[in-house]
């Protein structure tokens, strides 16, 4: 694949979300195009994978060459649209959101691998011998008969990738391909497009983290900033990365943490849970703990304890899939466990009303798309009943410290993902609660966002919030947190003393 | 209906429905609306039967008593009357027998779509030639009530974690209208995102689209389909004539 792009400009916007972009792609080649949140690499995915100008109204000067073929685009405004049956037999694409990958009209994960593979036309058997060896190299094997519409963030992407490998198309485009994996995940998929590659497939990696294992391997490398390569070639990308809002792993300051205090903000003690049984989901009572009897189901948690302190920041790491995301909802009453004690700030979460555990907590879903709902971001973090609603300087601090004041009166999805993360940050923090419970944070922010996450951290901490985060980034959890506590596959949670 | 093929239970629904309507009995409705809450006994889904029939027919229902029952001009029996309002024997029956049928066409229908295996009837019109867009469609109405259903539980820990929610019918009303919004909203927006990915994953596939699982429909089944279809349209045509009525 050959691109060339003058100019891309979507309709109505004053600048050029793209300007003066080269890129080969030479088969089992792996390219890096690296770049913070706005600076174009959506729209670069959108252009190689075809939809883009189609008929959105966008205006390309410039040429693609794919397959032999090669198509012109003059930068008027009725562009040639491409025939997307042909092209997706040569690109593959998944997006940063993996979820809206998935078809959601198969019942299976193996049906969902195979939704693209029925679309060209593969037979039976080849489908057959084709997932059975995506599912090994990913290690799928236990996902195959789930429902797609009940896996973890996680297992998500993997599944996602996995549909995309599987049609063996020439070109594979992967948008943060190991945002929110865990370490054996990632190097699963990292180890995926090893062999995709050896076997002749050009991998594209857009991606606002320079991870080792993917960036070490690219034989090229673009650095994108406001839509115009800045860097080009692997050194030059890593050296001007950070500038460019780029998350450059081991480039991160550590700031001193303040000592936490001794009164126990968040607490964790003996809880236990298991996934109800598919076929007969236990009804849960309204308040208090299920009914042990009902239990049975699958173990996730076995005797999960543990503290935060007021002015303490704890990670909490562990595998996809082993139960960090429900554990932090526990704390927002939103899942009660089977068994054991959750208490915020003094108030037994499994008691008390979702509305009282508001007033003291605060949550960050691990998708934004789960959270956010208002027609501007103002009105997003100023969302509240009449009683409970953020005081007017509260929301102005918030907007503040997510950097979001210039775009406060934007719409939250035509913000790039890494704000639109931080928009979901500020509406927590426009409530200033006194326990902050985010599900990995860092996901989908680049380097600024996390910049100012990191800031946004010290600040809770030092005010005295006890904060509990899930992640799969292990640096970020040794420069930002105290300490962390790691998850494992069905065995208790094992405090250990990371970090400082 | 989950073990027979989507095809067979679709004939039998909707022989069962042609002939209850077209029979106009009293009695013959009662029995297939009793025997349609039995089967969704039998399948573990009778609650959620009864919950949506309810919802559905509650304004059917309340229509049909008005037209045909509180406003009688036609019956001699009368057994109430005040100014426009005029309650006859004959109203009632006329009312109670077209509920009667109404509430046996709803309950086989929901039956159905409640019973049947999704995406085995997305495979099974896929395979019968039918364009994929149509079975997408199909799918994604059957879908619909589940994935709305989970939005909306989405959507409402989104906002009880900012403080909606609290005890009481008017909380409780103030909480639902503050869905409603965000849940049409971020229908639309997941939608628009998912049409694009379909599109990027080549659907919906020209003319030599394959199959991954294919439903089996065994002889004996497209039998019975064929015998059920014909006894249904013979028993319609039949009622249908001067001397079958």
């Amino acid at each position: 694949m050959e691109l060339r792009i003058n100019s891309y400009r979507y309709p109505d916007a004053a600048r050029l979300a793209l300007s003066g972009l080269r890129l080969s792609v030479p088969p089992g080649s792996l390219t890096v195009v690296a770049g913070g949140a706005g600076s174009g690499k959506s729209t670069l995915a959108g252009i190689m994978a075809g939809y883009l100008p189609g008929r959105t109204g966008g205006r390309l000067d410039g040429s693609i060459r794919l397959a032999g073929q090669s198509v012109e685009y003059d930068g008027g405004g009725e562009p040639p649209v491409v025939d997307l049956r042909q092209w997706t037999r040569h690109v593959a694409y998944v997006p940063q959101d993996a979820r809206s990958y998935l078809s959601m009209i198969r019942s299976t994960v193996a049906e969902e691998l195979a939704f693209g593979l029925e679309n060209a036309g593969v037979p039976q058997p080849q489908m057959e011998a084709r997932i059975a060896d995506a599912a090994a190299r990913l290690q799928l094997g236990s996902l195959l008969q789930r429902d797609p519409a009940r896996l973890s963030g996680g297992q998500e992407r993997l599944v996602a990738i996995a549909a995309a490998a599987v049609c063996g198309a020439g070109v594979l485009v992967l948008d943060e391909p190991l945002a929110g994996l865990d370490a054996a995940a990632a190097a699963r998929v990292a180890g995926t497009i090893g062999r995709l590659r050896a076997a002749g497939t050009a991998v594209v990696v857009l991606t606002h983290t320079l991870v080792d294992a993917l960036a070490a391997d690219a034989g090229q490398a673009l650095l994108l900033r406001d839509g115009v390569p800045v860097a080009d070639g692997p050194d030059a990308v890593h050296r001007h990365a950070a500038k460019a809002g780029v998350v450059v792993p081991g480039a991160g300051p550590e700031a001193a943490l303040p000592a936490p205090r001794a009164a126990a903000a968040l607490e964790y003690r003996g809880v236990r849970y298991s996934y109800p049984e598919p076929a007969r989901r236990p009804r849960r009572r309204l308040r208090g703990r299920r009914d042990a009897a009902q239990d049975g189901g699958q173990p996730l948690l076995a005797d999960v304890s543990f503290t935060v302190a007021a002015g303490e920041c704890v990670a909490l790491t562990g595998p996809n899939g082993t139960g960090k995301t429900t554990l932090l909802k526990m704390a927002l009453g939103l899942i009660r466990p089977d068994g054991g004690i959750v208490r915020v700030a003094g108030l037994d979460a499994a008691a008390a009303a979702v509305g009282e555990l508001a007033s003291v907590a605060g949550l960050l879903f691990q998708n934004p798309a789960d959270q956010l709902f208002e027609r501007t971001v103002r009105r997003e973090v100023s969302f509240g009943p009449p009683r409970s609603r953020p005081a007017p300087d509260a929301v102005g601090e918030a907007l503040e410290a997510c950097g979001l004041s210039a775009v406060a009166d934007v719409h939250p999805y035509e913000l790039p993902a890494s704000q639109r993360r931080l928009v979901a940050l500020a509406t927590v923090l426009a409530r200033r609660p006194r326990v902050l419970v985010l599900d990995e944070p860092t996901v989908s922010l680049d380097g600024h966002g996390r910049a100012l996450l990191g800031r946004i951290l010290a600040d809770a901490v030092a005010r005295g919030a006890g904060v509990l985060l899930s992640t799969h980034d292990l640096e970020f959890a040794r420069s930002h947190c105290h300490r962390a506590v790691a998850l494992g596959a069905g065995v208790p949670a094992a405090g250990s003393g990371g970090g400082r | 209906m989950t073990a027979l093929h989507p095809f067979t239970g679709l004939a039998l629904a909707a022989s069962t429905v042609a002939v209850t309507l077209a029979a106009n009995r009293w009695w013959l409705s009662l029995a297939v609306a009793a025997a349609a809450l039995a089967a969704a006994a039998l399948a573990g889904t009778a609650r959620r039967l009864a919950a949506l029939a309810a919802a559905v027919l509650a304004p059917l229902w309340l229509s049909q008593l008005m037209v045909h029952a509180l406003f009688d001009r036609a019956g001699s029996r009368e057994l109430f009357a005040a100014g426009p309002v005029r309650l006859t024997a004959e109203g009632l029956a006329a009312a109670g027998g077209l509920g009667l049928r109404t509430a046996a066409f709803v309950l086989v229908v929901l039956l159905y779509s409640l019973t049947v295996d999704r995406a085995a009837l997305i495979r099974a019109l896929d395979a019968a030639g039918v364009p994929a867009q149509f079975g997408y469609i199909v799918a994604a109405t059957l879908a619909l009530v589940p994935a709305t259903a989970d939005r909306l539980r989405a959507i409402g820990q989104a906002q009880a974690i900012r403080g909606t929610g609290g005890r009481g019918a008017a909380a409780r009303l103030r909480s639902a209208r503050l869905r409603a919004v965000p849940l049409v909203l971020a229908s639309i927006q997941d939608a628009a995102e998912r049409s694009v990915h379909l599109q990027l994953r080549g659907f919906p596939g020209g003319r030599n689209r394959t199959q991954y699982r294919s439903v089996a429909f065994p002889r004996s089944e497209r039998v019975l389909c064929v015998l059920v279809l014909s006894a249904a349209a013979a028993a319609v045509v039949f009622l249908a004539l001067p001397w079958g009525a």
